[in-house]
């Protein structure tokens, strides 16, 4: 397509430096009527960065966003400037993200990571005493990358000589810390920041306080396993990923629940806060209010090779050896298809894989192929992928609440909403409230309900699937209501 | 000629098991004070009764497809231009807990509807689909609209 090429030769000149020229052929791929969305969102991002002006920057991440609702980098990238932009009376302090998969990118346009200079990855540090090089965190890097994403400028670069300060926790990784048994783990200080309420916001109702005002624990040693209690399907396992008590298990082993029990070997127990679940890969991440040195070290392998032995580690005591099965069937890299029977899983989940050397593959999930009735584990690379987006949430929005019921992150409650934005289910604290009819414009833009073009049948603009409206069912390509079909 | 005859008593016992099933319900009309006279509507095929029940509108048909049916529903609400997600929601959860009724959408309108095939309806049944659907249709039309906007069936 004619305007593909023209695309890429607008990036190409951005990249050289040619913005004007750049701006002109962007401006002239935008208008193509044509133009798939992924790549309209993939040129206003560009078009973004042809000029120096804030507000300028904001429009077009904006429309990118309106093309592809689904783009989370293209959607941080737009909180970030939104969070320096001055704030206007009754203006929306950022664009709430659409809820997603966190680490898909935008359909078939594959953009690099981003990484903000107020978040760090996890790093992690080999056990190899020789080897003294800090080991970057695995990065899900899609194979095909036909255009990159803009350079973000730093944000300590001077866009606009009123950017706020304060606004976000500054964070500090920890100093390194000589290996010994374990490796030392880099992460960002979070645990010790306070949350920050905006004054215009009130503290969510019914929510409890957050757990980092509450004086922390220290472990002296870092568990291999840790035991979920006082779960609904009984007691589960799970594993310390950052060293300020961030415990990944499974989706399954907390079902529900907002709040569980942690035990440690020794049989203490603390309690721990759901604070992210990722339903489409089983994954549950719990807040527990400890802190330790280092967490167990990670595989650094991003792909488990067919036969590979392993060991998993469940909770109750119980070890068994299994290995990567080959199979025929194409299943997405993060699930690593095991020898284990589903009726040999010790737990409710979450049990800790661990590779001939000792490092940390996955955990074990009850899913089981319907075949076979082997299970799937989740491998590790994708559970910190997981917890990166996470921690990089919650920097950006450290009073968002939980949703127990779609596991996402919710921001509805701070403008006054009732719903989770993702799933629509009451959230906690307002089950036995009274709910009133609610209609701000920051609460019409969470639930994404003015961000559509209307509708022509009845005038509603919360969006279309499949070219029929939401709310009508009226089919924008036929320009006619659908029959009702009985008894199919 | 055989064949004929055949066929004519074929439908001839289907008009009589469609009348059968609509003297039933005018008897369960009536059982629920309800006028099974005034309740009439005229339709093209089959019969049809409609009648108020509290703020709810109720409409009962009998009809003869491949096979019969009795159809009970009520449209209790126009769906609201917000909030569309959350009353999704609870209208699925509602499906869930709701007995012998569901909730149902057809384009901007929320119905309470059961349908069911008249072979081996008994009256008793009958009687609760027509009960329950009229006792769902009546509570939760004002709580929906008062929790999640819109407007009521027929009202302005």
């Amino acid at each position: 397509m004619a305007s593909h090429r023209m695309l890429e030769q607008a990036i190409e000149l951005m990249r050289a430096g040619k913005k004007d020229a750049g701006a002109r052929m962007l401006n002239i791929v935008i208008k193509e009527p044509d133009l798939p969305h992924p790549f309209r969102a993939t040129a206003y991002a560009w078009l973004a960065e042809s000029q120096d002006d804030l507000n300028f920057k904001i429009g077009c991440l904006n429309r990118a966003l309106d093309s592809d609702p689904t783009n989370q980098l293209i959607q941080s990238r737009l909180n970030s400037l939104l969070a320096i932009q001055p704030q206007q009376p009754n203006q929306v302090v950022q664009r709430p993200p659409t809820p997603q998969n966190p680490v898909r990118q935008n359909s078939g346009y594959d953009l690099p990571n981003m990484v903000l200079p107020d978040s760090q990855p996890i790093d992690v540090i080999k056990p190899n005493m020789s080897d003294s090089q800090p080991i970057q965190p695995i990065s899900i890097t899609p194979p095909d990358d036909p255009w990159g994403m803009p350079p973000q400028p730093a944000v300590n670069q001077p866009i606009d000589p009123r950017q706020s300060t304060g606004q976000f926790p500054q964070t500090q990784p920890p100093p390194m810390r000589s290996t010994g048994t374990f490796p030392a783990s880099n992460t960002p200080n979070m645990g010790d920041s306070q949350p920050i309420y905006p004054p215009n916001l009130p503290n969510p109702q019914g929510m409890p306080p957050p757990m980092q005002q509450q004086p922390k624990y220290r472990l002296q040693q870092t568990p291999r396993v840790v035991g979920i209690m006082h779960g609904p399907n009984g007691t589960g396992t799970g594993v310390f990923v950052t060293s300020d008590g961030i415990v990944a298990t499974t989706r399954y082993v907390i079902g529900g629940d907002e709040e569980l029990v942690i035990q440690l070997d020794t049989g203490q127990e603390m309690p721990a806060q759901v604070v992210r679940s990722y339903p489409e890969f089983d994954l549950a991440l719990l807040q527990v209010n400890a802190v330790l040195d280092k967490v167990w070290p990670p595989s650094q392998v991003p792909i488990v090779a067919d036969n590979e032995a392993f060991t998993v580690v469940s909770f109750t005591g119980t070890s068994q050896r299994g290995y990567k099965r080959k199979s025929k069937s194409q299943v997405a890299p993060h699930w690593i298809q095991t020898s284990i029977d589903s009726t040999q899983v010790p737990d409710a989940g979450g049990t800790a894989i661990f590779d001939s050397n000792s490092y940390l593959l996955g955990l074990l999930t009850r899913n089981h192929s319907r075949e076979t009735g082997l299970t799937y584990g989740l491998h590790i690379s994708h559970i910190y992928a997981c917890v990166n987006q996470y921690i990089y949430d919650r920097q950006q929005n450290p009073n968002a609440g939980y949703c127990s019921s779609c596991g996402s992150m919710t921001y509805a409650q701070h403008f006054g909403g009732y719903y989770c934005e993702t799933c629509g289910t009451v959230l906690p604290g307002f089950e036995a409230t009274v709910r009133k009819l609610m209609k701000s414009p920051q609460l019409l833009q969470v639930y994404g309900e003015n961000l559509h073009r209307a509708c022509p049948n009845c005038s509603a603009r919360v969006g279309f699937h499949d070219g029929h409206c939401l709310r009508c069912g009226y089919d924008i390509d036929t320009r006619q209501n659908t029959p009702l079909n009985r008894r199919t | 000629m055989g064949i004929f005859r055949r066929n004519q008593n074929k439908d001839q016992d289907t008009m009589t098991k469609l009348e059968e099933s609509a003297r039933t319900v005018e008897q369960i009309l009536a059982n629920i004070g309800i006028d099974p006279v005034t309740a009439r509507m005229q339709v093209q095929a089959g019969y049809g009764w409609n009648f108020q029940r509290g703020s709810a509108l109720i409409e009962v048909y009998v009809t003869q497809e491949e096979r019969g049916y009795l159809q009970v529903l009520s449209p209790i609400m126009h769906l609201p231009q917000t909030n569309l997600l959350p009353l999704y929601r609870k209208l699925l959860e509602l499906n869930l807990q709701l007995t012998n009724a569901s909730v149902g959408i057809h384009e901007d309108v929320v119905y309470v509807f059961n349908e069911r095939p008249l072979d081996g309806l008994d009256p008793i049944e009958a009687d609760t689909i027509i009960r329950k659907l009229a006792i769902y249709a009546d509570d939760f039309d004002n709580t929906l609209v008062e929790e999640y906007g819109g407007r009521l069936y027929g009202q302005g």
